[in-house]
């Protein structure tokens, strides 16, 4: 038994140096790597500044091509959305783009039903764990359910992450493998017509979403311009305008977008919540020229 | 509770602390630590289940008894049918209710009768399959005076419940488990090692290889209209290692936990992909199921003793129960029929007992013949596990049609934005490993022993798949 109590410490301890070894790893593959996450993009930059910033989920991702702002109005633009993002993860891209420099004179916020997500999302927690090394993402962290082993015990985070962080992304990095997103401009462009299924939107809304209120606290006290506006959605979308209607009420000036393309069957839309790329030229364009050009 | 859980990392050291440290001293206080803690893992998952093991414990223990007084064979067939009703009784009505009240509806609305079904929302009890069939073979084998009933009743408990098996198997004989509950077990440290090394490749088999594949598959099966031949055949194969991966995998833990206290399990697994024909793969795949079904229901029949067409009854009965076993719907039913019918030609032109050796047994590389015989039989097997993993017949008919309708050979990008590639080497490796150790049971032998131990470990823990958790796939039986 003695021999057998040994041998299985033997193995512990080698396992729990490999997990030491390899948390290493990863996290040097994640600092020191060619970015391939915007908030990879934004922890590797430093005092810049940006004439537009967008902020959002996929139907910001998807839906703003900054190039085609910059193209327009001769400023720089970038594009932050990222799919499945919430505002608690867009006020933590908010505290991160201040702890490197990274200023903005206009700031772009989508919202949607995401109004009613007061949580943060999988990814974006999964981005931040691997990366806390970095102080302001220890700090940001502190804001989140992250449990001791997260914390504490060596390459735990990567492994429950493994679909985000886990090999795949790991060996991406080592390799020096490019993200397919341009993080210059920040915009994916969907093609083709996708998956016309009907969409539904909540028939409530929360009392208020504190982030939300956060990052309007944030815009204030640093001067920055906020524009807050809807994208898109299919008219078949249920309980689309009532949704609208009661989001409105919490954000008293929402520049209303849901309805652009109702009834105009120009194969806009990828899916019922998601433009084409053609959609989203066009949409960028009527953006622009509403809130830039002619504000 | 599961293998492959926080939970068990926990109660599987405190077990066996409690069984080698503190109550080594009786095998008493060892067989109930092993009842408590066997029922203890099955009610973590849902603690009112344990009355069916507990009543079929209860009913097979007296019938065991009540056998052994009994010499009237009237009354001792009687008896048997007690057994037979209440085991038989409960996972019909756990498993098959539903099944058959929705079958007959169904059959009476292609007549255009309509009728009311009135089913009920039943659980599965999981690993009731296995446990119900290991109490029934206790009873059987003492009908045929082939055991003698044990008076000890904390040990027939046990047998029955026995955590490392309870839930997917193997299914033990009382035969080959209930001598090992009564006797004294002493801690040997080459079969602990063993059974560590078993948990190890069989986390492997599960978390890297059968779970990997799983996101594949999953991806495969549900957009099969969208795909071309050749993306649809790729899914094939990865479900067929992924359940291989699953099962397998399943079993070595539970062989390897079972060794770690002192005992051995039967083999359930034996390389069944380097089969040569359908028959040997039945040999090599749950062994212990098929060895079942050919002592209590094949050879019972006839077995392959009588007329032809007998033979082949008794082959088509084996395997309509077979698929019915595995799940109450008629996805099971079909899969097992069609390895009948691959089955067929083999009884008709005894060539069923062909190949009974492992395959290139002495030599390194099968032979071209050897390799083509493999080659078919996976494909067989694979094809078939088409009807095995498809919702329902129609949607399996669609998948067939579309492999060979929707022809491509391109291997289409999936939305899960992962490659083929990535898979395909790793199943490539994972091939190798199982080739050069197909003499074994696990591949940690030899010089580089310990090298290996390390190298499964950093495996298991960059590669394993831990954020998508995929249940066992032998649990919903």
């Amino acid at each position: 038994m003695r021999r057998f109590v040994l041998y299985i410490s033997i193995i512990i301890a080698i396992t729990l140096a490999l997990m030491f070894a390899l948390d290493r790893l990863y996290s040097y593959a994640f600092t020191s790597g060619v970015p391939r996450s915007k908030l990879q993009h934004i922890l590797q930059q430093k005092n810049t500044t940006y004439d537009y910033l967008f902020l959002g989920s996929s139907r910001t991702e998807f839906h703003i091509d900054c190039y085609l702002i910059e193209e327009l109005t001769g400023k720089s633009c970038i594009n932050y959305g990222i799919s499945g993002t919430t505002f608690k993860d867009s006020y933590s891209m908010l505290q991160l783009l201040e702890a490197r420099g990274i200023k903005f004179k206009n700031i772009f916020v989508q919202v949607d039903y995401m109004y009613n997500h007061t949580d943060y999302s999988p990814n974006i927690r999964a981005r931040l764990l691997a990366e806390n090394k970095e102080p302001i993402v220890k700090e940001i962290l502190e804001e989140y359910d992250i449990s001791f082993a997260d914390k504490h015990l060596p390459f735990y985070r990567y492994i429950m992450n493994d679909h985000i962080i886990g090999f795949r992304e790991v060996f991406n990095l080592l390799i020096g493998r490019k993200s397919k997103t341009n993080f210059e401009n920040g915009y994916i462009p969907k093609f083709g017509i996708h998956d016309y299924s009907i969409e539904s939107l909540p028939n409530t809304i929360i009392e208020s979403n504190p982030s939300i209120n956060a990052m309007i606290e944030y815009f204030t006290e640093h001067s920055v311009q906020s524009f807050f506006f809807i994208a898109p959605l299919c008219d078949s979308t249920v309980d689309r305008d009532l949704y609208v209607e009661l989001l409105k009420t919490k954000i008293p000036v929402l520049y209303d977008y849901v309805s652009l393309y109702d009834g105009k069957d120009e194969g806009f839309y990828f899916d019922c919540g998601h433009l084409n790329n053609s959609g989203a030229q066009d949409f960028t364009r009527i953006l622009t020229n509403d809130l830039i050009l002619n504000k | 509770m599961l293998f492959n859980s926080i939970e068990f990392l926990l109660f599987l050291p405190l077990v066996f602390v409690l069984y080698w440290f503190v109550l080594n001293r009786s095998i008493k206080a060892q067989n109930v630590l092993l009842l408590v803690a066997s029922y203890f893992f099955y009610g973590w998952w849902d603690y009112r289940f344990l009355a069916l093991i507990g009543l079929s414990t209860i009913v097979d223990y007296f019938v065991g008894l009540a056998l052994e007084k009994e010499g009237n064979l009237k009354l001792r067939k009687l008896l048997v049918a007690t057994s037979l009703t209440v085991n038989l009784g409960m996972l019909g009505f756990f498993k098959y209710y539903n099944f058959f009240i929705e079958s007959w509806v169904e059959a009476w609305a292609t007549l255009g009768v309509e009728m009311h079904a009135s089913t009920l929302q039943i659980i599965l009890p999981i690993g009731i399959s296995f446990y119900t069939f290991q109490t029934l073979s206790y009873t059987f084998d003492i009908y045929r005076n082939k055991l003698k009933p044990t008076a000890n009743f904390i040990n027939f408990a046990a047998f029955v419940a026995f955590f490392p098996q309870l839930i997917a198997g193997p299914i033990e004989r009382a035969a080959n488990l209930l001598p090992q509950i009564s006797v004294k077990r002493v801690f040997n440290f080459e079969r602990a090692i063993s059974g560590f090394h078993l948990i190890l490749w069989g986390l492997f088999k599960k978390i890297v290889i059968a779970d990997s594949c799983a996101t594949y598959v999953n991806t495969i099966f549900d957009n099969y209209q969208d795909m071309n031949s050749m993306t649809l055949l790729l899914g094939v194969v990865y479900f067929s290692f992924q359940i291989y991966g699953d099962f397998s995998g399943y079993t070595d833990i539970a062989t390897g936990t079972a060794r770690l206290f002192g005992f051995e399990l039967s083999r359930n697994f034996n390389h069944p992909y380097f089969s040569r024909d359908i028959a040997e793969y039945w040999r090599r795949w749950h062994i212990t199921l098929f060895s079942w079904f050919r002592d209590y229901v094949y050879i019972p029949l006839g077995g392959s003793r009588g007329s032809k067409a007998n033979q082949i009854r008794n082959v088509f009965i084996v395997f309509f129960i077979g698929g019915l076993w595995h799940g109450a719907n008629w996805n099971m039913v079909v899969y097992s029929l069609l390895h009948a019918v691959f089955f067929l030609p083999l009884l008709l032109r005894k060539k069923n007992r062909k190949n009974l050796d492992q395959v290139a047994k002495n030599t390194t590389l099968p032979s071209f013949k050897e390799l083509l015989q493999i080659i078919l039989t996976f494909s067989l097997v694979s094809l078939a596990r088409v009807v095995f993993r498809a919702d329902s017949i129609p949607i399996a008919l669609g998948y067939y049609k579309q492999i060979f309708f929707n022809f491509g050979f391109d291997i289409q990008h999936l939305v899960i934005d992962r490659y083929s590639v990535e898979i395909l080497v790793l199943l490539g490796l994972f091939v190798l490993i199982e080739w050069f150790n197909r003499m074994y049971e696990h591949p940690f032998r030899g010089k580089l022993k310990l090298v290996k131990v390390i190298s499964v470990i950093a495996l298991l823990l960059s590669l394993g798949v831990y954020s998508d958790y995929q249940q066992f796939i032998y649990f919903q039986f």
